[in-house]
């Protein structure tokens, strides 16, 4: 049977990569995935219907060694079909801050699905709901097969497809005359095995799409033939094979990609198109006509991100990175990732004061790494791409732009990307609402953004500056290079932690770091410490008349040699507020400039510190090294004898003057 | 007289009425100080003994900031909430105070007599502040019709705009068409209580419609004065900014520069109060019709060294 599948696999891969030479385009010699789900698509853009017409052959592989009795496929537009579907119910609407428009529907139809042999597969297809009871939804399709699909067996299916795509609002669609075409093809789901991520038995990981959910699947080739009209300027996933001028109006462009798990194309003919390069990576900017001297700056940060990931992660394989900068009224497409190509935006005048497009393109490209070569089930652990991504992109932005100004740079104003994510997540009404390894649409009262992205890159950063940089950055590297192409879930990544961290730090940590993510990621608690107390009081020496070896001693100020000598009793007292327990140390610094740094496990409720000097204690500070940014309040982690006043008087003044100017305004009409 | 003219004369007579513009500085100050040191008892509770306050020194810290708000924010809300009250109150105290900057500023060659402009202060009040209340629905309402017609196109044009530069351009040209009509009904008013200071009116709802018509009858020259005088205090406030940006509050010494320069910031707004309605009123007598006589205020004001025209 292990023959049979062995050659069966061969087989698969000879007819993948035969498919692949009749194209003419091989970017891998060798295949870098398993390539489970390969496509060959032609699809046609309409661009006055906003329809897409599409012919789809799909090659999927069992490689798991179970008999497979159905298929399951996403069909992602029908989200926007109606006001019915899971989609709409769970997000009233709006996503990321953009609401649907009322005539923007919609959908994907499936024409047809058969064998290679002509058996028709569609006839008995049943749209199902696996995640909740809503039997409108319509973005799963269960195909039975009338033939089991043996382990290692491989299925070809000739699929038709009609699409219409929405106005854009949540990632795909259009707007007048750009599309971005994401999640458009019916896309089949991932079949895990026994034993893979969290599966305790065969069955399909092929979620409903949800308003708080993106997406999840098998690796392969694609070979996508695209026509559209022949002014339309393109971008796809892959790389460029051909593009044919049809002699009616339109061309015919043909992408090939290997490896990838995603396809995603765009179109426009307001596109000015700029390229570089950066090592053997072509980048291609596509920009909005208004915005062509910001492209610049898409091209400096996504240079800035390849250097830091090549660097500090692992190597980009892919020879090409497209971004794109959406239309104004398309900004919710922008802001997205797939294979190789990412989407960004920008808005005309915002100046390198505001770094949102690089901000965006960073992140973006960071998802080629979180998501795209790491293929993490962005439905049930959204963090381990999003959070993840959000801590690199704290890391890069911060450390090439500015801690303190890589976001804001205003005079008086500022902002850095650390802060901005720590802001978003202390500001939370309830940071308690739900951990964060929660499956995304069962954040059912709120909270998935700032839990899966900030929390995330708050504990991650922390957690870098426990362990430090360099076991942080191994850490990285390793779970990069042994879960790149597959489908890590989040134990993978506690495993290389737990593998790594000891080589390092011995027992420093405990025998396993389980206990730090048990807090901070499978936990609701909040992490607060506070530097309580100061105290200083001078020691007074005894006075009066003492017995001493049978005789009275009278001590008086007279008599006390050590009058001259002062000596103070300090205690500096240290309070754990919140519940997530942290090792930490407490700087005290004395009226002399000495300083003593004291350990403490943070695990008790307080913990005190006494001192008998000469000096007094000036102030002192619980985690000095800020090492926990994610501690809810940073305000209290330090008290001093003698706090500043100044500050207070300037924000006085301030809010004085523009009272009074307020006041002013207001009295015009008096 | 033509615009210039008028600009001219307001503008000579509010820099020599120091008197009275410093009572309604000292009258601001007063209003708002009390707030303020509520802001800074705030703050200060909130930051305690902390290392961090010294970190706003630079600029406004978000992060730190965020971590006070989080937990004080009833006391910086209650605060906020009580600036309605503030403002609302403030807004009455400006409406009688109006009075005795038109008695002062009415003849020509009268100074500041302090029996002189409490008088008037007291004796125009009622009547000002039914025009306050004429007026004030006038602008409510106009603005929210307006505001409703011309919110509906901006946003029809900005749902379909290809280019975010279009929606610049809509909503700059938006609040333009707000402001304008805005601007017209409150100088609309300053001419109403000119009307009732001259010549002793006592129907408010008469009076409105009086001013209503002169405005539009000599559009031109009332509009043109106001856009002419309206770029002082925008000047003015451009030298602020830059003086702002330039000194900044990094230390005590630039904290109380900036506070001085800030205080004389609002002294010169009290001069713009002052400086408009004598440009208006210089305006306004040059167009009335020739040997018309303004009327004799009502007995109980002294007026003194007043010329009877």
């Amino acid at each position: 049977m292990r023959q049979r599948t062995r050659l069966f696999s061969f087989l698969v891969i000879c007819l993948i990569t035969f498919t692949t030479l009749a194209h003419g385009q091989s970017i891998f010699k060798v295949p870098l995935s398993p390539r489970i789900a390969n496509y060959q698509i032609s699809v046609v853009l309409d661009p006055s219907q906003k329809t897409l017409g599409g012919k789809e052959t799909l090659i999927w592989r069992n490689s798991s060694p179970d008999r497979i009795t159905e298929l399951q496929f996403h069909l992602y537009l029908n989200a926007f079909k109606n006001s019915r579907s899971t989609f709409m119910k769970e997000s009233g609407g709006t996503n990321r801050g953009i609401h649907m428009d009322a005539a923007g529907w919609g959908w994907t139809d499936v024409t047809s699905i058969a064998t290679v042999d002509g058996e028709d597969l569609l006839r008995n297809s049943e749209f199902i709901h696996p995640d909740d009871d809503n039997g409108e939804d319509q973005t799963v399709l269960r195909i039975p097969l009338t033939k089991p699909l043996l382990p290692g067996q491989t299925i070809q299916l000739m699929i038709g497809f009609k699409a219409k795509l929405p106005r854009v609002f949540a990632r795909t669609g259009y707007f007048q005359n750009f599309f971005m075409v994401g999640q458009w093809f019916p896309k089949i789901g991932v079949y895990e095995a026994a034993g893979q991520r969290y599966a305790t038995k065969g069955q399909w990981n092929c979620h409903q799409f949800h308003a708080n959910t993106e997406f999840y699947a098998d690796y392969g080739v694609y070979d996508v033939d695209m026509t559209v009209p022949k002014e339309y300027v393109l971008g796809a996933t892959g790389i460029l094979v051909s593009s044919k001028d049809n002699g009616d109006g339109t061309k015919t462009v043909t992408h090939h990609a290997e490896d990838i798990h995603d396809f995603a194309w765009t179109a426009s003919p307001n596109y000015v198109e700029f390229t570089q390069q950066w090592r053997d990576v072509t980048i291609r900017v596509l920009m909005q006509p208004q915005r062509v001297h910001q492209a610049e700056r898409y091209f400096a940060s996504a240079k800035t991100a390849l250097e830091y990931f090549d660097k500090h992660v692992g190597k980009y394989p892919y020879p090409n990175l497209t971004i794109v900068d959406p239309a104004y009224g398309a900004s919710g497409a922008g802001g997205m990732e797939y294979p190789t190509l990412i989407t960004a935006g920008s808005l005309w005048g915002a100046g390198t004061w505001v770094r949102f497009a690089e901000t965006v393109v960073i992140h973006e490209f960071g998802h080629q790494y979180w998501y795209g070569l790491v293929g993490n089930n962005e439905f049930e652990e959204a963090f381990l791409d999003e959070g993840f991504n959000q801590y690199t992109e704290t890391r890069i932005v911060d450390e090439n732009y500015g801690a303190k100004n890589s976001m804001l740079n205003l005079p008086g104003l500022t902002l850095g990307d650390l802060e901005s994510s720590r802001m978003s997540y202390t500001a939370m009404p309830n940071p308690k609402i739900a951990p964060t390894a929660t499956f995304g649409w069962l954040f059912k009262q709120g909270g998935y953004g700032a839990l899966t992205y900030q929390k995330t890159a708050l504990f991650m950063t922390t957690f870098d500056r426990l362990v430090g940089r360099a076991v942080m950055d191994t850490i990285m590297k390793t779970y990069f290079e042994r879960w790149k192409f597959k489908h890590p879930c989040w134990r993978d990544f506690l495993a290389v932690v737990n593998e790594i961290v000891p080589k390092y730090h011995g027992n420093k940590f405990g025998k396993d770091l389980n206990w730090y993510f048990d807090q901070v990621m499978s936990g609701t608690e909040t992490c607060d410490y506070e530097l309580t107390s100061i105290e200083n009081s001078e020691v007074k020496f005894p006075q009066g008349m003492f017995d001493h070896d049978g005789k009275k001693i009278l001590f008086d100020s007279k008599t006390d040699s050590t009058k001259s000598l002062k000596l103070f009793d300090s205690k500096v007292v240290a309070s754990r507020l919140g519940e997530v327990k942290l090792p930490t140390s407490i700087l005290v610094h004395f009226d002399n400039g000495q300083e003593v740094r004291e350990p403490w496990d943070g695990q008790s409720r307080w913990i005190e510190f006494k001192y008998r000097r000469p000096e007094k204690i000036s102030w002192a500070k619980v985690d000095p090294d800020t090492i926990m940014v994610i501690d809810m309040n940073l305000n209290n982690n330090s008290k001093t004898t003698e706090p500043a006043r100044t500050p207070f008087w300037k924000y006085t003044v301030k809010f004085l003057f523009w009272l009074q100017n307020l006041l002013q305004i207001g009295a015009i009409a008096g | 007289m033509n615009i210039l003219q008028a600009f001219s004369a307001g503008f000579r007579r509010a820099l020599s009425e120091w008197k009275m513009i410093m009572i309604l500085y000292v009258t601001n100050l007063l209003i708002a100080v009390p707030l303020a040191l509520a802001f800074r008892s705030s703050l200060e509770s909130g930051f305690g003994q902390s290392m961090t306050s010294p970190n706003l020194m630079q600029g406004l810290d978000l992060s730190l900031m965020q971590d006070f708000l989080n937990l004080h924010r009833d006391g910086i809300g209650s605060i906020i909430g009580q600036i309605f009250w503030v403002l609302l109150a403030y807004m009455l105290i400006n409406t009688l105070l109006a009075g005795g900057i038109l008695t002062v500023v009415r003849d020509k060659k009268a100074k500041f007599v302090a029996s002189s402009f409490w008088g008037g202060c007291g004796t125009y009040f009622l009547r000002f502040l039914r025009l306050f209340l004429i007026f004030g629905m006038l602008l409510v309402v106009l603005l929210s019709i307006l505001g409703g017609v011309l919110g509906g196109i901006v946003t029809s044009i900005s749902d379909n705009a290809s280019s975010e530069l279009t929606e610049y351009w809509v909503r700059i040209a938006y609040l333009v068409i707000l402001l304008l009509p805005a601007m017209i009904i409150i100088m609309i008013a300053d001419y109403a209580k000119i009307i009732v200071v001259t010549h002793d009116e006592r129907s408010m709802l008469k009076t409105a419609w009086r001013s209503t018509k002169l405005v539009f009858r000599y559009f031109f020259r009332t509009v043109g004065l106001e856009v002419l005088m309206v770029l002082v205090p925008i000047v003015l406030f451009v030298i602020y900014l830059w003086l702002d940006l330039s000194i900044g509050m990094t230390s005590g010494m630039t904290i109380l520069v900036m506070f001085i320069l800030q205080q004389l910031f609002i002294v010169s707004k009290a001069w713009t109060k002052v400086f408009f309605f004598a440009g208006e009123l210089s305006l306004y007598h040059s167009l009335q019709p020739f040997g018309e006589q303004t009327a004799v205020p009502a007995s109980g004001i002294p007026n003194a060294q007043t010329t009877a025209i």
